[in-house]
């Protein structure tokens, strides 16, 4: 980038300089080229008094680094400048996946020597990482002779994360873990859950002898009851191209999920299987909550996608035995479907969160229309194929997701 | 094309009013109307102005004060198209009309210093606006 440049207004006064003086040579009126003096004149001012050296200041305020996708949000830019500026163009470089709303990327102010002005600007939040890098200033002065760019360097980072429903987890496992959860568990232990009557055993509770059974038969009886215990949830995201229509309605399913396992203590691990998949091993906590949530952020429509091969290669490798396998995919491409087959083959229990791409799409004409219901019905026959190896939960994207899960699975 | 018009007409009048006295350089203010609409019009208003005094011999202060106000006038019209604070204004007539006492003080020059001849001060106005242009355009 050039730094101090002429423009093409100054070009043009120039040209008109040197042609006034060839008119007085050709002419043989050379002594005349005193009439040229007062363009010299206003060029020497222009440079000699309004040639600047640019020392501005900028901050970029950021109401927070996480914000959640679709909220409109204030960035504000404080310029302080150390020296008289007449005229600075101010030029943010605004990271693509985000929209102008309100205002301007471009301010054109003029400064006053340590003046300090506020711009701001409002943007409304995609999901993923958005980085600000730098911000143009682009000086010219008074006259429009000279200009001066210059990029300041000034990086911030904003994540658009997903928007978060209030959804329950769906599980077709039993509670296999040691620790007290949710899931009905096949071990006998302390729980609610009525499993059978037994003799009493020396160090059972009082609470648990059945005083009418133990009336009847004569023995003192108790209780027994099923322990209720949790289990680890994988939650794998299906992020091919095929299905690039849904793939925020697909990682908002993943987040909304991942919260209800936080609330619950649940363990989660996460799978986002784009070309170079991301893995965020099985954990507790609100700090792997944030974690996963900055991961989806990142999620991207991915060309490359070998989803089938990083499952079965995680699943050899990483995923605990028993786990709860959440798989959310729109099961468009083959890809996607042996993924499933190999989950089940590998003898993990699954629930798929599909979200019907075809649900997304407004048709615009009949033909569209007709295009669109052949498409869904070759889904939905893939479904139905594919429903022998896991609760299949076919989301239609206009509703909410907690709504398909209760169609489906009985809370 | 932005058209706006604001203090430009000023320098346009007095100059109008200036060219009553010669009849020959009259049809220039007929281009003058071009510069409201662009600069590059305004440059070719001041390209034939010039012309026209080196034709007609009309140089001088009073030659030297018409190029002046055409170059008044024709920045004018750009400030007044963006719109500019009064002062710019200023500094333009301010910078156009200093050529008058630079001129005075170069006859001044010629008369005291009979070796100094008017030829020598057009060479060295003429290497200074080439080292001039050379720094202006330079990267």
């Amino acid at each position: 980038m050039r730094e101090f440049y002429p423009t093409g207004k100054a070009l043009q006064l120039l040209l008109a300089l040197w042609l006034g003086v060839l008119m007085a040579f050709f002419a043989l009126r050379w002594d005349m080229i005193y009439l040229t003096l007062p363009v010299i004149w206003l060029f020497f001012i222009a440079v000699a008094f309004f040639k600047p050296k640019l020392e501005v200041k900028i901050e970029r305020i950021l109401p927070h680094d996480r914000i959640l996708e679709g909220e409109i949000i204030e960035v504000k830019l404080v310029v302080k400048s150390n020296e008289r500026i007449p005229s600075l163009k101010i030029t943010e470089d605004v990271p693509e996946g985000l929209e102008v709303v309100e205002g301007s990327k471009e301010f054109l102010l003029s400064l006053k020597r340590d003046e300090v002005r506020e711009l701001s600007y409002k943007i409304k939040v995609r999901r993923g990482v958005h980085e600000f890098s730098k911000i143009k200033m682009s000086y010219q002065d008074p006259f429009g002779f000279f200009k001066k760019d210059r990029q300041l360097e000034l990086y911030d980072e904003l994540i658009g994360v997903p928007l978060i429903e209030d959804v329950i987890t769906p599980y077709s496992t039993k509670g296999t873990k040691i620790t007290v959860g949710p899931l009905p568990s096949p071990r006998i232990g302390e729980g609610v859950e009525f499993h059978a009557i037994r003799e009493y055993q020396p160090g059972d509770p009082f609470k648990v002898i059945n005083w009418k059974a133990t009336a009847k038969i004569g023995k003192i009886m108790s209780n027994e009851y099923e322990s209720e215990r949790k289990v680890d949830v994988v939650i794998v995201l299906d992020a091919g191209y095929l299905g690039a229509n849904v793939i925020d309605y697909s990682v908002r399913a993943a987040a909304s999920l991942m919260l209800d396992c936080l609330k619950n203590g649940t363990s989660f691990g996460l799978l986002l299987s784009e070309s170079v998949p991301l893995w965020a091993r099985v954990d507790y906590g609100k700090r792997h909550f944030f974690k996963c949530v900055d991961l989806l952020s990142t999620a991207k429509p991915d060309k490359n996608n070998l989803i089938a091969y990083q499952v079965e290669h995680l699943i050899r490798t990483r995923f605990p035995a028993n786990a709860q396998i959440i798989y959310v995919s729109p099961l468009v491409s083959e890809e996607s479907r042996k993924a499933l087959k190999m989950m089940y083959h590998y003898g993990y229990k699954t629930i798929v969160i599909s979200p019907d791409p075809y649900s997304a799409l407004k048709p615009k004409s009949n033909e569209e229309d007709l295009a669109i219901k052949i498409l869904d019905l070759r889904r939905k026959a893939y479904l139905r194929k594919l429903s022998s190896y896991a609760l299949i939960i076919d989301w239609d994207v206009t509703k909410p997701l907690k709504t398909a899960i209760a169609e489906v699975v009985r809370l | 094309m932005k058209f706006r018009i604001r203090f430009s007409p000023i320098p346009l009048v007095i100059m109008a009013f200036i060219l009553l006295g010669y009849k020959d350089l009259l049809p220039v203010l007929a281009l003058a109307p071009l510069a409201f609409f662009s600069y590059f019009f305004g440059t070719i208003f001041l390209v034939v102005i010039i012309g026209f005094l080196v034709y007609y011999k009309v140089g001088g202060i009073e030659g030297l004060l018409l190029v002046a106000l055409a170059l008044i006038f024709v920045e004018s019209a750009y400030l007044d198209r963006e719109n500019a604070p009064r002062e710019h204004y200023l500094i333009v007539a301010v910078a156009a009309l200093l050529a008058i006492p630079t001129y005075v003080l170069i006859a001044g020059l010629s008369i005291f210093m009979p070796k100094f001849e008017v030829t020598a001060i057009a060479v060295l106005i003429l290497i200074s606006l080439y080292l001039f242009s050379r720094m202006v355009t330079s990267d």
